[in-house]
Formats: structure tokens, sequence, C-alpha cells
């Protein structure tokens, strides 16, 4: 076997133990005395060295130890819409949460070694209240819950620790309840790494990876840390979505060798694409998962392969996929249309800004099979009827919402596109064809009851 | 009260009451207070010139002078001088007296009408002022070189003590007393300024970046020294202790020269002053922190927020950005966003805290698959029954054995309070063996044992047989229900009487049905 290229000084005894501690690294690219877990930072402590250099030559990323914290800055490909901050009660965050916590930041990195609550929010607040359409009065319950969650989400990350008193008290009343709390600074600093600085960009897509290469070589090595940090992040990687460069990196064995050796993990190579299977539950969302949404989800897929491949020869509508990039456009374009322009600090060097573009743009793709909303519809209503018993109330009360967030897990995952009037199949769902054939037979028992 | 009682004195300085004194201070917030502090100034700046007693002209002109010099003085052509004088008059801060000297005329009489100077309390009412003014951050500052004084002064105090020089022993005290007032005051004033630092919003770049060197190499130093000394210094507090701690109390208070203090006080304010520089340097618990530890706490996180200033102020340097302003601008940023879907987007570009999502199912034996099949032609991958069927991850609560919990604390509490239970049924049982029935009420306890004797004793009945004596026995006694027809016994108890129609009761002891003494010790 030759020499392998990443974790060269870690033993085969203690390999499992590295990939552990990548697959930790990966998941929670923040991790603290108290985030994940306590025992989470000594198991990366224990192999910083390597980590750092293995995720810098592999990824491109940039794992920087300070104190009491690990960070992972990575670097990002493209915008993604889906990795959101959820509160305790597991509500992902609101435009408004989102602001405040930007600004509890900017309160706590000038803190002192302790602070109250109300002083937070108070401080908090002032900043809030310059900023048109936003503001924090702690009179309004709405406001406070926001604000609460907000400190929640930084207590629960080790970037403030509750010494006395209960946020919550003073969510249901400002003027009697209170809470002091422990201020992390290495933690506050280590939340927020921006990869440039954001007064400087005048669009959000500066702040993505943008290729420097010069020479042929440091342009493969990049093409080869983008392959490697798409199928590391992403659920399946097509090759039709990535330009030629990093195609040919997903073609090849070394990055299945490569992957397997950091991550302990398979990679799966098909004729469509490339994709990573996650024995080791490190991924923030597995599917096929848990949950009402994902056995939906799931169960639907079967469906969809099942409407792909009919036996009955019956004919699917095939479409060209709509253009990704025409997407991430649009998100960018939404989120630049709230850039602030009055702190914003031009800088006099204005790189054009070059975004690396995939060039298979005039090539025309695979056509994909088209599946309707209709269709989709019905077999959500087929599914709640078959697994009745499966499924909540809430679901059986609202199978609209059951189809979308079916739909849209699907999506996450690569699985459909979403088109107006339906879903474009992708290939992942070929895997999923007909797993259920087996359990198929349970239904007709379970009418008898 | 006493102050009433004693005579007022009519001259000096205590003719200023606690009143008196405090309006001294009304200058410092009238209207124009900066007149008022230049004009007092002038005074000082005269009497500085051995010039006590100035007219009013005289006060215009060291105010000129002053004006000259300094460009925050007002001019005095635009001053009502002889008013500002009559109110520091008014206030006790300057004392008005006439002229000796004889004018020559009219004019010059009604000018050198008056001549003013500073009353003794007005004089240290502006010295006051003056120190508050005057004050700067340079002072708050922490010596390091006391510690070596107070080394050697510990070290010659244990042996003063020792050789019983009662005044070595209080010449000595009395410096560690004053050196650690030194350092307590020094502290303090560290504390404040760490505090400010903490808080500072805008630090002057300047200012800062110029002495930041200075700063951190003095903290550390600080903390070095304080590090290196604090088990010395604590070391040597015990030293002294065991050369006999009261005796050089004793001493020291007899050395003592106050002689307005009686000895109890001496000797009490000695012993408190010793007890404070025990907390200092060597705490009597060794969990509890001396404020030399405190200390070096709060020098090493002063050196963290210098730390985090220098940041800030090189940040804000840098292009004119601070990371709190680019926090304050993605706040704005983020409410600004077209939709949900932009924030979430926004959150993940700048803060990049996401984690990849995955398939998860994995074939069988994967090598047998090629890889040049797509998925729609490869074979598909396996599902769960389970979860597909409940949406449940596979072998959740199926296959595995569940968890028991054996909670030994609680079985051991139920097990006491158990035994706790048996012994106290037994000590009354006993208590009914010696009672006679019918002498004294049985108690609670005993009425309880007696009614749990007869129902074992009744339980065990046979139907239909009748006249047979039932017995039953527990806790070490036996109860007999003898069949007496026409009879009855009564057990009067605390709660009322119980009639056993037809039955005597006699009750003997049955030591086999005791519980074991081991037993109830046990656990």
């Amino acid at each position: 076997m030759s020499e392998a290229r990443f974790a060269r000084d870690v033993s085969d005894l203690e390999l499992g133990d590295y990939q552990r501690a990548v697959r930790l690294v990966l998941r929670h690219p923040l991790i603290t005395a108290s985030w994940p877990d306590d025992k989470a930072l000594s198991r990366v402590r224990r192999f910083g060295a390597t980590l750092r250099q293995d995720l810098a030559d592999a990824f491109g990323y940039r794992l920087e130890l300070h104190g009491a914290t690990a960070r992972l800055v990575r670097a990002k490909d493209r915008i993604d819409a889906t990795q959101h901050a959820l509160s305790r009660t597991d509500r992902p965050f609101d435009r408004q949460r989102y602001a405040y916590l930007a600004l509890c930041l900017a309160v706590l990195g000038r803190a002192g070694v302790q602070i109250a609550l109300s002083e937070l929010a108070e401080w908090v607040a002032a900043d809030a209240n310059r900023i048109t359409g936003l503001g924090l009065d702690p009179d309004r319950g709405a406001d406070r819950r926001a604000f609460v969650d907000v400190v929640g989400w930084l207590e629960d990350r080790g970037a403030v620790r509750l010494a006395d008193g209960s946020s919550a008290a003073w969510a249901s009343d400002p003027g009697a309840g209170e809470a002091l709390y422990d201020v992390a600074r290495d933690v506050v600093f280590a939340l927020f790494r921006p990869s440039r600085v954001l007064q400087h960009v005048d669009s959000v897509s500066a702040l993505l990876m943008r290729s420097l290469a010069s020479s042929g070589n440091a342009e493969r090595r990049a093409a080869a840390q983008l392959a490697r940090r798409a199928v590391v992040e992403r659920a399946v990687v097509y090759y039709s979505d990535v330009d030629d460069a990093a195609a040919n990196h997903l073609r090849g064995s070394a990055l299945a060798a490569d992957l397997q050796r950091l991550t302990g993990l398979r990679v799966e190579r098909r004729a469509e694409g490339v994709l990573l299977v996650d024995t080791a539950n490190f991924s923030i969302e597995r599917f096929p998962g848990t949950g009402s949404v994902a056995q939906a989800a799931v169960l639907l897929a079967t469906e969809m392969a099942e409407r792909v491949v009919d036996p009955d020869g019956r004919r699917v509508k095939r479409m060209a996929p709509p253009d990704l990039r025409d997407h991430q456009q649009a998100v960018i374009a939404e989120i630049d249309a709230g850039l602030p322009t009055a702190t914003l600090v031009p800088i006099e060097e204005l790189e054009t800004a070059v975004v690396a573009e995939p060039d298979d743009g005039d090539e025309d793709p695979a056509k994909l099979p088209f599946v309707t909303d209709s269709y989709v519809r019905t077999a959500v209503a087929d599914i709640l009827h078959r697994y009745a018993s499966a499924f909540g109330a809430q679901w059986h009360a609202d199978p609209e919402r059951l189809r979308a967030e079916a739909v849209a897990l699907l999506a996450r995952f690569g699985a459909v596109s979403v088109m107006p009037g339906g879903v474009l199949v992708r290939p992942l769902v070929g895997r999923y064809r007909n797993t259920v054939a087996t359990v198929k037979k349970r239904p007709a028992q379970q009418t008898l009851l | 009260m006493e102050e009433i009682q004693t005579p007022r004195p009519a001259f000096g300085l205590d003719v200023f009451g606690l009143d008196d004194r405090m309006r001294l201070f009304g200058y410092v917030t009238a209207d124009n207070r900066l007149a008022y502090l230049w004009v007092l100034r002038a005074f000082d700046a005269a009497r500085a010139n051995y010039q006590v007693l100035l007219h009013t002209s005289d006060v215009g002109t060291a105010l000129a002078g002053l004006h000259g010099t300094h460009g925050d003085c007002p001019d005095p052509a635009d001053l009502e001088l002889p008013r500002l004088l009559d109110a520091l008059v008014e206030w006790g801060v300057l004392d008005r007296s006439q002229d000796g000297t004889r004018a020559t005329t009219l004019a010059e009489y009604r000018n050198r009408h008056s001549v003013y100077q500073f009353t003794e309390a007005g004089f240290r009412a502006h010295r006051a002022v003056e120190s508050v003014l005057a004050a700067t951050m340079d002072d708050a500052t922490l010596s390091r070189l006391v510690f070596a004084d107070l080394l050697a002064d510990l070290v010659a105090l244990a042996s003063a003590n020792a050789a019983g020089d009662a005044e070595e022993v209080y010449r000595k005290l009395n410096r560690l007393d004053r050196a650690l007032a030194d350092i307590a005051e020094r502290a303090a004033r560290f504390y404040h300024m760490l505090g400010d630092l903490s808080r500072t919003n805008d630090a002057r770049p300047e200012t800062f970046l110029a002495h930041k060197d200075a700063l951190l190499a003095h903290l550390r130093d600080f903390h070095d020294e304080l590090q290196r000394y604090t088990p010395r210094l604590r070391e040597a507090v015990y030293a002294v202790e065991d050369t006999g701690l009261e005796r050089m109390i004793e001493a020291a208070a007899e050395a003592d020269e106050r002689i307005f203090r009686t000895p109890a006080e001496r000797l009490a304010d000695w012993g408190r002053r010793w007890d404070g520089l025990r907390s200092w340097l060597a705490p009597p618990d060794t969990d509890q922190v001396s404020e030399a530890d405190r200390l070096s706490d709060a020098t090493i996180s002063a050196i963290g927020d210098v730390l985090a200033l220098l940041r800030r102020v090189t940040e804000a340097r840098r292009g004119g950005v601070s990371r709190e302003s680019q926090l304050r601008h993605l706040a704005a940023w983020f409410t600004a966003v077209g939709s949900q879907e932009a924030a979430h987007a926004l959150f993940d570009a700048t803060f990049a805290l996401g984690g990849p999502r995955h398939v998860s199912v994995a074939h069988g034996d994967p090598e047998a698959i090629p890889t040049r099949h797509s998925w729609w032609e490869a074979p598909a991958v396996e599902l769960s029954r389970t979860l597909v069927e409940a949406g449940r991850a596979p072998g959740q609560g199926n296959g595995r054995p569940a968890r028991l919990d054996r909670s030994p604390e609680s079985r051991a509490r139920l097990r006491r309070a158990q035994l706790a239970q048996e012994r106290r049924s037994v000590e009354a049982a006993a208590g009914l063996v010696e009672f006679a029935v019918g002498e004294q009420p049985l108690d609670e306890a005993q009425a309880a044992v007696l009614l749990r004797l007869l129902d074992i004793a009744l339980a065990a009945r046979v139907p239909g047989r009748q006249g047979v004596a039932m017995a039953a026995a527990a806790y070490g006694v036996r109860l007999t229900l003898l069949p007496a027809p026409g009879r009855f016994t009564a057990v009067p108890t605390a709660a009322g009487t119980l009639y056993l129609d037809g039955f005597t009761l006699s009750i003997g002891p049955a030591d086999h049905t005791a519980a074991r003494e081991r037993e109830l010790v046990a656990v």
C-alpha cells in the first residue's frame, strides 16, 4: 500500500480516533469546553497539529485552536440557505434573531468578565434601535423572547455561562427576573470569523471561496480541494453540477481513498456522481432519517422512483434541470438587496469580482424525469393512508405541509429539484427505488384490521 | 449627643462644624464654578509667593497673569470679581478683613476697603478639590518592589518578637501596616482602572498604543513577582506567628505611642491589623482566597482586557472597521434581507457554523456494484422496516435489553424507613406486654400494633369453627384470643375504647418473632 497522503503520523491504532476527530470538527465547526459536549475539545486537541495540516491540505479549511475553543474556518463554495441557527425549541432563527445575535456578539466583545442579562439587553437595544426596522423594546414580549433565544443559543455554545438567575424569569418579567452570565471571550471571538471584512464587500458572493490560483499546479490543487469539500459537505455531488476540473477529481480513485483515510467513511460512486455514505452518524441530518417528515420523504422517494420506472411503460415527461446557479444568483440578489450601504467601507483596490463559473453552461445536460405536484400530493395522501398510525394527528390534518416539508428535505439532499408545478427527480432517488418492496406486504395486513 | 455637650470651640479650624465644612465645597457646584476655581487658584498662586492678603485688584492682577499662561483661565475683565469674592466669603472659603493701611485718596479707600485671604478650612477644601482635579491614571499602578520589603519586615518582625524587643516589634509592625495600606490603596485604584479599561468604548488609540507595551510588561512583571513572593510571604507570616502571636500584639500595643487610646483599644487595634495582614498574605483556610491571590487573578484578567482592547484598537485602525462595527453592519444587513431564506443563507455565509448532510444507509456489499452503473441500475439499498414504517431508527428498543434502574440510594432509603418502622413497632409491642390491659389507655403506636395483631389473628379464623382460641405473634409478642361467651374485653386506647365481644385477650412475649437486633442495626 502506498504512503497515505493524509493522517500520516497517525498510527493505525489511533486512526479510528483520528477519523472521529475529523468528523467531529466537520460536523461542529465550533467546539468549546461545553459544546457540543465536554469531551469533544480534548478529542480534537489530541490531534491538533495533524488535524490542522490535513484539513488545510484536503479542504482548504483553517482550524484555529485558541484557549478553550476549536474553530474550523470553512471555505465556502456556494450560498446555502439550509444551514440555519436553531433556538432551543428547535425553531429556525428569523431575521430579528439573527440581527440580535450579531449585536450580542458585538456587545459581548467589549464586555468584561461578567454581564447581567438586562445590561446586555440594554446595550443591544441601544444598537438595535439605531437600525431601521429592528429595535429591541424590553417591554415587548416578542422582542424579549427573541433576545432570550439568542442568549440561549450563545449559552449552549459556551459563549456565555449562566452564573446566577434565569433568563426565562427575565423573559417573563424583565422587572423581576434577572440573570448573570460569565463571558467566555475566546468563544465570543471564535464564533464570528468571516472570511473577509464585511464592510468591505459589496455582495455576499465576495465571501465565497474564489480560486486565486495562478499556476496549473495550484489550480489542480484548488479543484481537488473543491471536489473533496463538495463530497464531504453535500449529500450527493453530481458530475453535472461541478466544473470539469472538479469532476475529474471526483472520478479519480484518489479522492475516495483520501476521504476514507480522513473520515473513515466510504465514498459511493455511480455514473451520475459521488456521495459519501454516512455510517458513523456524523451529519447534522441524514437521509433516510428518523421522524415523520423524514419517513414521508423516504416513502415519497420510493413513490417517485416507481413513477419514473413505471413497469406499465407510462412515459414520464423529461425536462432539463434548472441551472443551480440561477437559484444561487437569486438568493445572492435577495441578500444583497439588504446590504446596508450607510456603514459600508469600500476599499480602494476593488478586485474584479470573478465568480468562478462552472463552464458547462451551454452544454445540454441530461434531461430529468418530471413529477407533477398533483402526483406528489396523491402519493402523500396514499402514504398517510397506508401508514396512518405512524403519523401524528397534525400531519393528517395538514397533508400539504407534510408534502412541502418532505419535498424540501429531498431537495436539501439533492434528490429532487423543485420546479414550478412539480419536481425533477434526480438520480439519488434511484438509490432508494424499491427498498420498500419487501415491506409492502404489511399494509395489506394492516388494512384488514 | 456628645457633641452638643462639649463646649463649642470659638476660634480656628474648630469653628467649622460639619455643615460649614460641607458648605466649603459649595463653589464646586455653583453656576460659574470655573471662575471660582480660578479665583482660588489665583489666591493659591499668591500664597506660593508669600502674599497672603489680597485686595480685589490684586486678585484681578493675579488672574490676569494666570490668564496669560493658562488658556482656560477666564479673563478677569469679564468677571464680577467682588461678587465672586463675596460668595466665597459666604461659603467660608475666604476670609474678609479690613485693610489696616491708611488710604491716601477716597477712591483708594473705597477700592482697598477689604482684603481677602484663605480661611484654613477653605485652603484645605481647595487643596482637596485640586487633588481630585489633578488625579490621573498614572498612580493607578501596582508596585512590585514592595514585596521584598514586606518579606524583609516580616523576617525582622519574627526575630524581634523572638528576642522580645517590644519597640522593634512595634516599628516593624507599623511599617508592615503602612506598606500593606499602600498596597491596598494601590490595588483599589488598580481595580478601578481595570473596570474603566474594560468599560472603555472608544479608547484613544494614540495614548493607548503608546503605553501598551509598558502596561503589559508592568502587569506581567507584577504578576510574576506576586507569584514568586506569595508562598514566601505566607511562610514568613506563619514563622512570625510561631514566635508567639499574642506576645507580639501585646508588645506592639505596649509600645504604641497613641496616648489617647486605652490599652485595650490598642490591643484590639493591633489584633485587627494583624488579621488584615493575614487575610492579605495568608488566609486561615486553604479554600479561602487571599487578597494577594485575588490581585493576581485580577492582574491576569487585566492582561486579557488589555489585549482585547488592543485588538479593538488595531482593528479600528485597520481601514476604519472594527469587529464591533462589522457586527453592527451585519445586524443591519440581517434586518434588511429580502426573505427568511436569504437570512439563513447570510448566516451561513458569515458564520459558517453549518454541518454536512449525508445519505446514511450503505449497501451490504458495496464492492460488488460496478461504479459505472447509474443509481437507477445499481441495486437499491435496503432500508429497515422500522425506519420506513414508523420513522424510527432501527434497533431502538427492540433487540436490546431494557436498561435496569436499580437506584440503590432510594432502595437503601426505603429499607431504612422500613427498619425504623419495625423498630418502633417492636418498642410499642414491648410496652404492650407490660401493660395489664385496661389499666391505662394504649397510645397510638401500641394501638396500631394491637390492631395489626388482631388482624392477623382474625384472618386465621377458620369458618364454622367457633370456640377455638386464636393467636397471632409478631414484633416479639404473642396475642391470644380466648373465647369467653357472654363476656367482653374492653381495651382503652388513646383514640377510644376497643371492645372485643366474646373474647378475652392476653399478651405475652414471643421472642422468636422479634426482629433480629443485628438486622436492625445493619444498613
